[in-house]
C-alpha cells in the first residue's frame, strides 16, 4: 500500500459566483502518475490550483498527508514571461529560493544542483542562455528542471506539451516517466491520446472529477463522465493508442 | 557659460546631487517595473499623486508629502485590489489615474490666493530643487540600494513568477508591498527632475536602451543608473544652452541616447558583431 501524500475532500471552487470545481474528491499517492483531462474551463488548471494553494476553495479540504513535502510545478507556458531578464540557470536556482531564506545568497551546491538538474533534462548547454533565445521544447525543459530541482515528491504540470515539437515532447514524457520512480506526477494535458501510455490513472474533470483507476479509457467512458473530449491518436487507423498499451502498460 | 561657472551657483549643486540621487533610485526601480511590465501602473501612480499635490496646496503643507502619501495610497491599493479579481487591472488603473488627476486641479483651483505655478508639477524644474528635496531622493536612493542588494535575487524571483514564489511560500505579499511603495516614493521624488508628465521615461527609456545589449538583470539595472544620469545631466546643460524647459530637455537626450543605440545595435547586426536574440523571441510573444 502506498502511502498518500495529499487529498482533496468535497472540495467547491467557485469564481464570481459561477462554479468551476463541485464536490471533488481525489487523493494522491507517492508514485501516482495522473493525467488531467477535461474540455476546455472545465477547471483542470483550477484543480491544479488548489492542490498548490494558489486558489481557496469556498468549501471542502485540502489535507496534507505528509507534512512540509516539496511540490514541484510546472505553469502553463503562456504564464511564463519570456522576455524577462534571466538566464536558463537563473530561472532553474529559482526553484530553490525557499531554502534560501529572505537573503537568497546561492552557495556551490546550489549552483551544481541546478546544474544536474539541467543535465538530467539533456539542457546543460542551455545554461547561461537567456530565457527568450530558447525554443518551446528548450523551454518547458529548462521550467521542468527548475521544477525538480527542490526534489519535489510531487510534481504538478500544466500543459507541459505547449508548443513543444513532436520530438521533444516524446523526450519529455520520457523524462517524466523516470521522475516518476522518485515522486508522484499530476499532468494535465488537452490530448489524451499521446499520454496515455505513460500515465497510470486518468482523471476526467469537468466540474465535477472522475478518477478513472487505469490508463485506459473509451470513449463511452468519457461519456459517462460528462467528460466531452476528443481521443486523438496519431496512427493512421482511430484508437491506434488505446489498442497499443494494453500491450505496454502493466496492472501494478 | 562653462561648466565650472554654473557650479558656483548653490543651485547647481542641488541639482546635479537631485540628478544623481534621482538617476540612482530610477535606475534600480525602473528595471523593476519594466521586468514586471508595470509601466502602466506606473504611469497612473505617477499621475494619481497630483491629487495629492492639489490637496496639499489646499491645506497649506508641502506639496511633496501629499503626493508621496497619495502614490504610496494608489500602489498599494492597487496592489492588493489586482489581487482580489475586482475588475480588471488596467481599467482601474485608468480610473485611479483621471480620479487623482482631477482631484489636483479642483483642488488647486479652490485653493484661495496665488496659484501655484503647475507646470512646474507637470513637467518638471530639477533647477529648483531644495535641500529638502535632495535629502528625500539621497534618503530614498539608500534605502533602495539597499533593499536591493540584500533581496535582489528574491524581489527577481517573485517579478519573474509570481505563482511560483506561491508555491514555494515565499512572502509574495509583503515584498509585493515594500516593492510597490518604493515605487511609488522614486515616482514621486523624481517628480521635481521631470514633471508627472514625463518622469515616466526615466524609468523606462535607459532600461529600454540598456535591454537592447543585455539580458542581464543586474547589468540593465547599473548601466541604467549611468545612463539615466548621463541623460539628466545632458539635459540639463541644454536647457541651459538654449534656454528650454530642463524635463522636455532631459527627455530628449533620453531619446537621443536611445536612437544613438538603436542605430548602434542596426550596424552591429549588418556587420555581425552583435547577434541579436529578438529573431526568436518574435514569434512566442
Amino acid at each position: 500500500m502506498n502511502s498518500n501524500l495529499i487529498e482533496l475532500r468535497d472540495l467547491n471552487v467557485a469564481y464570481d459566483g459561477k462554479v468551476v470545481l463541485n464536490n471533488v474528491n481525489i487523493t494522491v499517492t507517492e508514485d501516482d502518475f495522473i493525467g488531467v483531462i477535461g474540455p476546455n474551463g472545465g477547471g483542470k488548471t483550477t484543480l491544479v490550483k488548489v492542490i498548490l494553494g494558489l486558489l481557496k476553495p469556498i468549501s471542502g479540504k485540502v489535507i496534507k498527508h505528509r507534512k512540509d513535502f516539496e511540490m514541484g510545478y510546472l505553469p502553463q507556458y503562456n504564464d511564463v514571461d519570456k522576455r524577462f531578464p534571466l538566464k536558463a540557470c537563473d530561472v532553474v536556482l529559482s526553484g530553490l529560493m525557499n531554502k534560501k531564506g529572505l537573503f537568497g545568497r546561492y552557495s556551490h551546491n546550489d549552483y551544481r544542483k541546478a546544474c544536474e538538474s539541467l543535465e538530467k533534462m539533456g539542457v546543460s548547454h542551455l545554461s547561461q542562455k537567456h530565457i527568450g533565445s530558447l525554443s518551446g521544447g528548450e523551454t518547458q525543459k529548462v521550467l521542468l528542471a527548475r521544477a525538480i530541482v527542490s526534489d519535489p515528491a510531487l510534481l504538478i504540470l500544466d500543459e507541459p506539451d505547449t508548443y513543444v515539437d513532436y520530438a521533444s515532447e516524446g523526450e519529455i514524457y520520457d523524462l517524466l516517466k523516470r521522475l516518476n520512480e522518485k515522486m508522484a506526477i499530476i499532468m494535465v494535458s488537452h490530448d489524451l491520446g499521446i499520454i496515455s501510455t505513460y500515465i497510470k490513472t486518468i482523471a476526467c474533470v469537468n466540474k465535477d472529477l472522475h478518477y478513472h483507476a487505469s490508463n485506459i479509457i473509451t470513449e463511452q467512458q468519457l461519456q459517462t463522465y460528462n467528460c466531452p473530449i476528443q481521443l486523438v491518436t496519431h496512427g493512421k487507423v482511430p484508437h491506434t493508442v488505446l489498442a497499443n498499451h494494453v500491450h505496454t502498460h502493466n496492472h501494478k | 557659460m562653462n561648466l565650472g561657472e554654473l557650479f558656483q551657483y548653490d543651485f547647481f549643486t542641488n541639482t546635479v546631487l537631485a540628478a544623481l540621487f534621482a538617476s540612482i533610485s530610477a535606475g534600480i526601480i525602473g528595471t523593476y517595473i519594466v521586468s514586471r511590465r508595470m509601466v502602466f501602473l506606473s504611469g497612473g501612480i505617477t499621475h494619481a499623486s497630483f491629487g495629492g499635490i492639489g490637496i496639499a496646496y489646499y491645506l497649506g503643507f508641502n506639496p511633496v508629502f501629499g503626493a508621496a502619501a497619495f502614490a504610496v495610497f494608489s500602489a498599494v491599493g492597487i496592489d492588493l485590489f489586482s489581487n482580489k479579481r475586482f475588475m480588471r487591472n488596467d481599467s482601474l488603473i485608468g480610473i485611479w489615474w483621471s480620479a487623482g488627476m482631477a482631484l489636483g486641479v479642483l483642488f488647486i483651483y479652490i485653493t484661495p490666493g496665488y496659484t501655484p505655478n503647475l507646470m512646474t508639477y507637470l513637467f518638471g524644474s530639477i533647477l529648483t530643487v531644495t535641500a529638502l528635496d535632495v535629502y528625500l531622493l539621497a534618503g530614498l536612493s539608500i534605502v533602495v540600494v539597499v533593499f536591493f542588494m540584500l533581496f535582489h535575487k528574491i524581489i527577481m524571483f517573485i517579478a519573474f513568477d509570481q505563482s511560483y514564489a506561491r508555491t514555494h511560500n515565499l512572502p509574495v505579499e509583503i515584498m509585493s508591498l515594500f516593492t510597490s511603495t518604493l515605487v511609488a516614493l522614486t515616482i514621486v521624488f523624481s517628480i521635481k527632475v521631470a514633471g508627472i508628465i514625463l518622469v515616466i521615461s526615466l524609468l523606462t527609456v535607459p532600461q529600454a536602451i540598456v535591454n537592447m545589449y543585455s539580458y542581464n538583470y543586474k547589468n540593465i539595472m547599473l548601466y541604467s543608473v549611468v545612463l539615466s544620469f548621463i541623460g539628466i545631466f545632458a539635459g540639463l546643460l541644454i536647457s541651459f544652452k538654449i534656454d528650454v524647459p530642463s524635463g522636455a530637455s532631459i527627455i530628449f537626450a533620453l531619446l537621443f541616447m536611445f536612437l544613438v543605440a538603436r542605430m548602434l545595435l542596426f550596424v552591429m547586426n549588418k556587420i555581425g558583431v552583435h547577434k541579436t536574440v529578438k529573431s526568436k523571441l518574435n514569434n512566442k510573444q
